[in-house]
């Protein structure tokens, strides 16, 4: 199992742009700078329009800003892709066309390819 | 007690008046450093910091300065300090005790044996930290706190490296 990480690398960002949280939240059109302070402690979730604004300001992807959420939500979807996998399979034809294609999208999501295989 | 292998470690080093602190996850990637001060020398109140460091970044691995290695010179109330936390979280993380000789070895000698010449090699190696390099210390002034998140920051790389020669 991947080790866990933080919830989020916001603070590492930004300490590593050395950006206060006060142009962070500039940056971010927030009127103060509670909301990111809120985010760097893990108390706070921002919207998905603010993850976008986060990604344009540390040029880093969402998954790897939020790596730990990231991380717990991907989890919880191959778990429930596998579950839906075993749903499909249990039905009386199993083997047409479209149930094939859906079975093969849900093994690519509990098994992912590698991005080192997928880029070879 | 967490398995062996590190993957976060989170590194202290208590000064006068607080505590510097730095996290390394994976092969050396900074992920936080500062100083958390405590207002005064005060035991309980920089173990409470430790153990709020600890909540906040789930570590691995504690790295502490080996108060009892060879050539380590700390003052009684850190040495009592290091050795209350090295008990208290011992059962919830791995506490890894750096001595000055591995301390040393994380570069090459004649830098790397003294503390300004630690501070300026790690500051080229962690280039964010390059504005909280204090100036060279003369020997009329005292140590500038900032020394202290250096100091974490060799504690934690000889921890690493240590880690990664035995894997």
């Amino acid at each position: 199992m991947a080790h866990p990480r933080l919830q989020n690398y916001l603070r590492t960002h930004r300490r590593r742009h050395g950006l206060s949280q006060t142009e962070v939240a500039i940056l971010l059109g927030a009127a103060t700078d509670t909301k990111v302070s809120r985010y760097e402690n893990f108390t706070r979730m921002p919207v998905a329009l603010t993850v976008f604004a986060l990604e344009t300001v540390f040029n880093q992807p969402a998954s790897e800003l939020f790596a730990g959420k990231y991380q717990a939500v991907r989890l919880a979807v191959q778990e429930r892709a596998e579950r839906l996998a075993e749903r499909l399979s249990a039905r009386p034809a199993p083997h047409d066309k479209k149930t094939l294609r859906k079975l093969a999208l849900l093994r690519a999501i509990v098994e992912p390819i590698p991005i080192t295989a997928r880029r070879s | 007690m967490r398995k062996e292998t590190a993957k976060r470690v989170l590194a202290v080093d208590p000064y006068s008046r607080g505590v510097g602190f730095v996290v390394l996850e994976g092969q050396g990637r900074l992920i936080d450093w500062g100083l958390r001060s405590t207002g005064k020398a005060d035991n309980a109140k920089a173990a409470r910091v430790i153990d709020k460091l600890i909540d906040r970044f789930r570590p691995d691995v504690l790295a502490l300065e080996d108060w009892d290695s060879a050539g380590a010179r700390r003052c009684k109330r850190v040495e009592r300090l290091l050795d209350r936390i090295a008990a208290k979280e011992g059962p919830r993380v791995l506490v890894r005790l750096i001595t000055r000789r591995q301390i040393c070895a994380i570069g090459p000698l004649p830098q790397t044996g003294t503390k300004d010449g630690r501070a300026c090699f790690l500051a080229e190696r962690f280039p964010e930290l390059q504005p909280f390099l204090p100036p060279p210390r003369k020997t009329w002034d005292p140590e500038d706190d900032r020394m202290s998140v250096f100091d974490a920051l060799s504690f934690a790389v000889a921890c690493s490296e240590t880690a990664r020669k035995t894997e």
